[in-house]
């Protein structure tokens, strides 16, 4: 036991009421700076336990009781409850909703990452290179074209540019329909 | 152990009575470790007369509407409410007002409490919030001269142990102790050191996790604790 323990044991004496221990007892005796704050801190425990002990007296209470009584609406708000078969109702459809709609998502993002990985394989010397500036994600939604049309088209190495085909064909498609 | 070396120490609060047994273990001539337990005994006029049982069944009729069982909740808990109110404003009349609002928040969101959990600390959340609001509408920190605290501190000390003390005194002294903390730190001192509360219950009112709890009462204990030092040292100069 030394002085540096000393808040620690001030601490706990003012504020939780625990005495001190044998140890710090018997330091005091050979400490007179410790003993000092020994003394200092017994009184402020007698300040706290004072605060602690005094009740402020509430003044005419039934005034207050009338107060309040004449301040409260005429019923208490009702808790919502949601019935119980509701809420079983309400996680089956979640978990339903959860499963088609996560899986179709979960479907799209690997086709798009697969698309990607793809995209950037093409060497930017090549002449796919155009494909590669012009095929973004954003392009291949306004083409209306399908993933795998798509990914024929860039497999499809040997052939014309393939950006150019799938215009020329859906220029033909227009004509056509007219 | 040896059971003549277990001691016991006995903390009366307001509404409560902390029985503190601890035992020391010597480790070595001049070091010692101490172990200690805490035993809290209930003695306010309402945690007496209100039973769980009792209680179950007001708030069971307060929920369909009863005013009178209403009216049998707010005359059994407004003086535990009005203390920590007190506490916590340093001013009577604030805490009055703070009391009023508390018990209509209570009649109105009695629905929305879970009777399988205690009531008190329902109720002291709802009064410390309120309470907590009031504040800040009011002057944050408050600095009362030093002064005038230790004359009051020695009013209070002279007083005869029967006569309750005066509110003014009190709240003078309390004021002058924690009303320069900040809210947060102030809330954690007033319910955890001065109305004896548990720390897991300090967290479950002031929502702080018990980190942000040991935290705030390690800042605010040093504040007091210096406060308290020139406190006692301008006492000496009075008496």
């Amino acid at each position: 036991m030394n002085c540096n323990d000393l808040p620690e044991i001030l601490e706990r004496m003012i504020f939780e009421d625990v005495p001190a221990d044998a140890g710090f007892m018997q330091h005091m005796n050979t400490c007179a700076s410790c003993n000092q704050a020994y003394a200092d801190a017994m009184k402020a425990r007698e300040v706290m336990n004072l605060v602690r002990s005094s009740e402020p007296v509430l003044r005419n209470p039934w005034e207050l009781t009338g107060k309040i009584m004449a301040a409260v609406p005429e019923s208490p708000e009702k808790a919502f409850t949601v019935p119980l078969l509701l809420t079983r109702l309400l996680a089956a459809a979640s978990v339903a909703l959860f499963l088609l709609f996560g899986y179709e998502q979960y479907g799209i993002v690997i086709k798009i990452s697969t698309l990607e990985k793809q995209c950037a394989e093409i060497k930017p010397d090549s002449r796919y290179s155009d494909l590669l500036q012009q095929a973004s994600i954003l392009n291949i939604s306004e083409a209306g074209i399908s993933f795998s049309e798509l990914e024929r088209l860039l497999h499809n190495r040997k052939g014309r540019n393939p950006l150019s085909a799938l215009t020329m064909s859906k220029q033909q498609d227009k004509r056509n329909k007219k | 152990m040896d059971p003549a070396k277990f001691k016991f120490s006995v903390t009366r609060h307001a509404s409560r009575v902390t029985i503190l047994l601890h035992y020391s273990i010597p480790l070595s001539p001049c070091r010692s470790f101490l172990l200690f337990r805490t035993f809290t005994v209930y003695t306010s006029e309402a945690t007496q007369n209100m039973r769980p049982e009792n209680l179950k069944e007001t708030i069971g009729c307060i929920r369909n509407g009863d005013r009178t069982a209403f009216k049998k909740l707010v005359e059994m808990y407004q003086q535990p409410a009005f203390r920590l109110a007190f506490r916590i404003l340093g001013n009577e009349e604030e805490a009055r007002d703070a009391v009023q609002e508390s018990f209509i928040k209570i009649w109105q969101k009695i629905g929305s409490y879970d009777s399988f959990r205690e009531f008190l600390p329902w109720m002291y959340r709802i009064v410390a919030n309120t309470a907590a609001d009031r504040l800040r509408s009011m002057r944050r920190h408050v600095m009362v001269p030093i002064d005038l605290v230790a004359e009051k501190l020695i009013t209070l000390q002279q007083r005869d142990p029967g006569t309750p003390a005066d509110n003014h005194d009190l709240a003078v002294l309390i004021t002058g102790l924690a009303g320069m903390l900040p809210e947060k730190q102030k809330m954690v001192f007033i319910l955890r050191d001065v109305e004896g509360m548990s720390s897991e219950e300090v967290e479950t009112i002031t929502e702080l996790t018990a980190d942000a709890v040991k935290s705030n009462l390690y800042h605010a204990r040093k504040s007091v604790r210096e406060r308290l030092f020139k406190i006692l040292e301008k006492e000496r100069s009075i008496k």
